[in-house]
């Protein structure tokens, strides 16, 4: 071994252990340091290919196959590759015979072994084939795989046919023997497993046959015969629910016979919108949620199997999800056209759960809250005091908002004042308060959709409004920046926020104000949200003389007007999955909460008589 | 460096069912080879992914390793191997097989098994992240018994000694092969780190 060699080895090992790094390494070895450099970053470089990994789908639906295949092929107890029995003993029978000065049988035994080992390349017509298939028996009697070794002799018989083909004599002798092996298979062997296996082998047998120009008519009527003999496995797969964001599936697997039992595998794929909820049957497995896999044994003819899937889908989700099921088993056993079956739920609407609205009750400077579902039923008329400019968090379970002047007053907690408070919503209550971030003039409150971070504006009197984004664990500070009305990009990573720096209109920026890319110019342009998808920013401006809701399409930057009226449209509001626009209007002679679509249509009251704020961004509502 | 990371067992298994696993297979368990299956699959798919380069080509060579192991788990047992380096040797063989088959129907795969070629052309990845697809296109630029023993040695986390059992070679052929090796990535991957003469 090179000197660089031995080097380059126990650097290696070194690196492998943790016990030194590449410079460590240089360092020890400065004289090759040079040589040595390249070296240990390409094998670093190579190392990165550790990350490839085969798919889940691969690794599921190849074990369920391997399953199959090892239930068809099972395994005996190893036993050596075959040879002849009488040669086998040979050399263990001539040892004991000298030691026990049995000589003579000795000597008997070595010519029979002889003969026998000389007799295995004998043909038909030969004169030492009859020893050979006399030797065979001997064989065929001692192997613990009864079936195997009938199909090795099948084999030979093949074999045998094949090479004396065209000498009329010795190819009857030839048939014949084939003809007994045929039918020595297919009275001993009636299970259907075997006879799997047996019809494999003799297709395999018809295809050697069929290239050497050999026609064994008893070889295709007993291949015919056991075709007719395979088990119909059928499947059969239906959506049988779909309920509360819940999809049921039916797999049906049915052993039509005759062949039973039947041992098969059904490998279930799931749409990647789905989660895997319940399955039925302990026969079946999912290691990575994105497949099931099933092993059904004992399927017994005429008889059916029943599993039943549950998963469920994203709430918001609509359109279509196929869930295809794959039923693997023996080759023979399963007839290509009932094998794979698919499942399909069409989803024409979110999963219809009233959405939950906190509205913000105004007396101008004094504002509290309320909840209310979106089909009018009002949840809690007082959910709290004091409290304005509310944001759900993203998965519904807490509720921040500004805790007002005056707030202190309820005692307790609330002693520590104004600020930047979270409640746990806890059936319709408001529990367990918490002061995040202790300040004044909070307004425009919004939770960002990874629930990690709030975003709001600090709008103090004589002073340039601020943003300010804080962790919602503990309050730390992430971004101050100038600017006003903070919202969300749905990555969690941007904000859109309104600003007049250099140019007044909506303007993304990253979480500490830099980044900065405009998307809209208009000067009154205000109150910005996205769409959870970021397909839609809808705003409010007063871009044609009085404050209409707007709604700029990402997909082909088209500027939608949603409303069309004299009085004030405000402070618009995504629902959860981003069908629907809520807003505060004065449209219908006071101050209302309005739902509609996004196109403008149906429109309908959620709360009358919600009050005039002086500050929208304390009287926006939440939607969860 | 060369340690495994993750998702896969030591050659010679730290595990120990393994043993028994084995045992038990060779004995006709399914469940036991399945339990074996679990522990190699991402191993032996690595391996041949490296070889073939296409993850279809890949999963079918990777089931028939698992099929063809099944099949003869019995002449695993008088071999005294590892059962992993067994395993290897049946993939090595694998790939051998898939390429002498492809021969007979499509152009050899550049420096599969045959010499190294020029006009391959690496320089089409400059600027890329060195991902698996580049690390496959500059092992092609080794000799056979380079690319073997590379792959197993750093991609599947192999000691010089753990290859030489699934080679056949002896230890101090693996640390001359395994120098060279890395002498020519080392260049092929310097060359990829070359700037643009254009300025691009």
């Amino acid at each position: 071994m090179s000197k660089l060699e031995q080097i380059l080895e126990e650097c290696l090992a070194r690196l492998a252990s943790g016990e030194a790094n590449l410079e460590d390494c240089l360092g020890r070895y400065p004289e090759h340091a040079a040589e040595l450099r390249p070296l240990l970053t390409a094998a670093a470089t190579l190392e990165r290919g550790q990350e490839v990994r085969p798919t889940p789908a691969f690794k599921s639906r190849t074990r369920a196959e391997l399953m199959a295949h090892m239930r068809s092929h099972p395994r005996q107890t190893p036993v050596k590759t075959w040879t002849p029995l009488f040669s086998r003993g040979f050399g263990f029978a001539l040892g004991q015979a000298f030691n026990t000065a049995a000589g003579l049988a000795a000597i008997v035994l070595l010519v029979l072994g002889t003969i026998t080992v000389l007799a295995q390349t004998a043909l038909p017509g030969d004169a030492l084939y009859r020893w050979k298939v006399g030797s065979e028996q001997v064989w065929r009697a001692v192997h613990l795989d009864p079936l195997e070794t009938d199909l090795l002799l099948a084999d030979r018989r093949v074999s045998e046919l094949t090479s004396v083909a065209g000498t009329p004599e010795a190819e009857e002798i030839a048939r014949q023997e084939y003809q007994q092996s045929l039918a020595t298979l297919v009275t001993e062997y009636p299970e259907a497993d075997a006879q799997a296996v047996i019809s494999a082998a003799l297709n395999e047998q018809q295809d050697s046959l069929a290239e050497a120009g050999v026609e064994v008519p008893e070889l295709d009527r007993l291949l015919a015969t056991l075709s007719t003999r395979e088990a119909r496995l059928l499947l059969d797969n239906q959506v049988t629910a779909i309920s509360n964001g819940l999809i049921t599936y039916t797999l049906t697997i049915t052993n039509a016979g005759p062949a039973s039992p039947i041992s098969a595998t059904l490998i279930s794929e799931l749409s990647p919108l789905e989660k895997l909820v319940s399955i039925s049957d302990s026969a079946c497995a999912s290691p990575t949620g994105e497949t099931v896999a099933c092993t059904l044994d004992n399927l017994t003819t005429d008889s059916s199997r029943n599993l039943s899937l549950t998963t469920a889908i994203d709430p918001c989700f609509t359109g279509t999800l196929t869930q295809t099921a794959t039923l693997n088993g023996p080759d023979h056993l399963i007839t290509p056209a009932n094998n794979q079956a698919a499942a399909v739920s069409t989803i024409t609407a979110p999963y219809p759960r009233p959405a939950q609205i906190v509205y913000v009750q105004s007396r101008g400077v004094e504002h509290d809250l309320s909840l209310i579902a979106s089909n009018n039923r009002l949840l809690n008329a007082e959910l709290h005091v004091r409290a304005a400019a509310p944001a759900w968090s993203p998965d519904g379970a807490m509720l921040a908002f500004s805790g007002e002047s005056g707030i202190s007053e309820l005692g307790g907690i609330y002693g520590q004042g104004n600020g930047v408070w979270l409640v746990e919503v806890i059936n319709t209550q408001a529990r367990n308060p918490r002061q995040l971030v202790a300040q004044d003039h909070v307004n425009n409150i919004a939770w960002s959709p990874d629930g990690a971070k709030l975003a709001f504006e600090v709008a103090a009197p004589g002073v340039s409004r601020e943003i300010r984004v804080v962790k919602v664990s503990d309050g730390q500070e992430l971004g101050r920046f100038p600017g006003e009305q903070p919202a969300w990009y749905p990555d969690s990573q941007k904000l859109i926020i309104k600003s007049c720096a250099p140019d007044c209109g909506l303007w993304q920026v990253n979480l500490e104000g830099g980044n900065r890319q405009q998307i809209t110019s208009g000067d009154t342009d205000s109150y910005p949200i996205w769409s959870r998808s970021g397909e839609y920013l809808a705003f409010s401006s007063r871009r044609d003389g009085n404050w209409e809701i707007y709604l700029l399409r990402q997909s082909d930057g088209e500027l939608l007007r949603l409303t069309r009226r004299p009085e004030t449209d405000t402070t618009p509001v995504f629902d959860s999955c981003g069908q629907n626009l809520y807003l505060r209007t004065d449209a219908f002679g006071s101050w209302w909460i309005t739902v509609m679509k996004l196109d403008g249509s149906n429109e309908r009251k959620i709360q009358a008589d919600v009050g005039p704020s002086e500050d929208w961004g304390l009287a926006r509502p939440a939607v969860h | 460096m060369v340690a495994l990371k993750d998702g896969g067992a030591a050659l010679t298994s730290n595990q120990p069912l393994e043993p028994e696993l084995i045992q038990r297979a060779v004995s006709g368990d399914p469940d036991a080879f399945a339990a074996l299956y679990d522990t190699y699959i991402e191993r032996i798919y690595r391996f041949i992914f490296f070889r073939v380069g296409d993850e279809p080509t890949a999963e079918d060579l990777t089931s028939q390793v698992f099929l063809k192991a099944w099949n003869n788990l019995s002449s695993y047992q008088v071999r005294g191997l590892p059962f992993s380096a067994w395993l290897f040797r049946i993939a090595r063989n694998s790939v051998i097989d898939y390429y002498r088959t492809f021969k007979e129907t499509t152009p050899l795969e550049p420096g599969i098994l045959s010499e190294p070629d020029p006009a391959a052309d690496v320089d089409e990845v400059v600027g890329q992240q060195l991902q698996a697809e580049e690390i496959r296109l500059a092992l092609q630029h080794l000799t056979e018994d380079q690319r073997h023993v590379l792959t197993l040695r750093f991609i599947e986390g192999l000691t010089t000694e753990e290859v030489a059992q699934v080679l056949g070679k002896r230890a101090g052929a693996i640390r001359a092969l395994q120098m060279r090796g890395l002498q020519a990535l080392a260049e092929i991957f310097g060359s990829n780190d070359e700037p643009d003469p254009k300025g691009f």
